[in-house]
């Protein structure tokens, strides 16, 4: 006797209650029932899951991750302008008095760390009131 | 009605009541495949949150090439196993050598009692097994993907999934008749 391939129990199973299983041997039909039966637990969802709200829980950290990246790029943003705005008043300067270029060159190399530490506290304040921002 | 198209258009400009109707729409799909692959429940969360960040980021991209809840069920489908990967302790349990050769363990003392519970019984013995067995059956069984789709989602060869789902069966119905019965 020859017994059911995984084929035919599949098919036996997703033609659940137009099939006929008439024709199929006390074992056949035995261990199409253990099949039937495992299928029930398969298909049962389980106990736990998601909580209610984790639909708005996940929108709000999206909300909270597109904002940081906007931060960011606010902040470089920043830190280019300063950078900048220097670059644009040595060049002005350079075109109108060489003298004052390189005056303002000098002061800004002689205060390098200053500005630094300038730049560094405009984008710590930034970082500061965006995360308190979004602790609200 | 959910209409994927018009979500996901209205996603695309911005509306994040939309994609909380997507999350809705899919959060069941994600949980049932992260919920298999990882074992630690504190995570399942995090993972799920982080499935659907990474749906809202490669939306974009999304042609309707596939149907949308497959294309969802890949990216959480990759989520949880490179989450599995990273963590080193069920790596040995996830990937055995040869899994054609897999066999259930002996008993446990605590697998007897949740015996009595053949639903909890079948789940506790699904979390046993290898990773690959564990995706397939929850794949076809909870989120009712054809083999088809399965290919879609893991990359494992159709072929493969239907052994793989085939042998997942046969060792959990002979686990479960040997020791419900005896």
């Amino acid at each position: 006797m020859k017994k059911l391939t995984d084929e035919q129990i599949q098919s036996l199973l997703d033609d659940d209650h137009g099939a006929d299983t008439g024709n199929l041997s006390a074992p056949d039909r035995q261990q199409l029932e253990g099949y039937r039966s495992l299928f029930q637990k398969l298909n049962q969802e389980p106990p736990e899951g998601l909580p209610f709200n984790f639909a708005s829980k996940v929108s709000t950290q999206l909300k909270l991750k597109l904002k940081r990246q906007s931060d960011i790029r606010f902040n470089l943003l920043a830190l280019l302008g300063v950078l900048a705005g220097m670059l644009l008043v040595y060049g002005m300067l350079i075109l109108m008095d060489n003298t004052a270029a390189q005056t303002f060159l000098q002061a800004v190399l002689r205060f390098k760390w200053m500005l630094m530490l300038g730049v560094c506290t405009l984008l710590g304040t930034l970082i500061f009131e965006q995360r308190v921002v979004e602790e609200r | 009605m959910f209409d994927e198209k018009e979500v996901v258009t209205k996603i695309l400009k911005g509306d994040f009541r939309a994609f909380e109707r997507l999350v809705k729409q899919y959060e069941k799909l994600v949980f049932f495949v992260v919920n298999r692959l990882v074992q630690h429940l504190q995570d399942k969360e995090d993972i799920c949150q982080e499935v659907f960040i990474k749906v809202h980021q490669s939306l974009p991209k999304f042609k309707f090439e596939a149907k949308l809840s497959t294309w969802i069920a890949r990216i959480a489908y990759v989520t949880a196993v490179d989450h599995v990967k990273r963590s080193k302790a069920t790596l040995r349990a996830d990937y055995p050598d040869n899994i054609d050769h897999y066999h259930f363990s002996n008993d446990t003392p605590e697998s007897a009692l949740v015996q009595k519970d053949t639903a909890a019984y079948v789940n506790m013995l699904i979390a046993q097994m290898p990773l690959q067995y564990r995706t397939v059956l929850t794949l076809y069984h909870l989120n009712e993907f054809s083999c088809a789709e399965i290919e879609q989602i893991t990359g494992i060869p159709e072929g493969t999934v239907k052994s793989h789902l085939f042998r997942a069966r046969k060792l959990l119905k002979d686990k479960v008749e040997h020791d419900i019965n005896h």
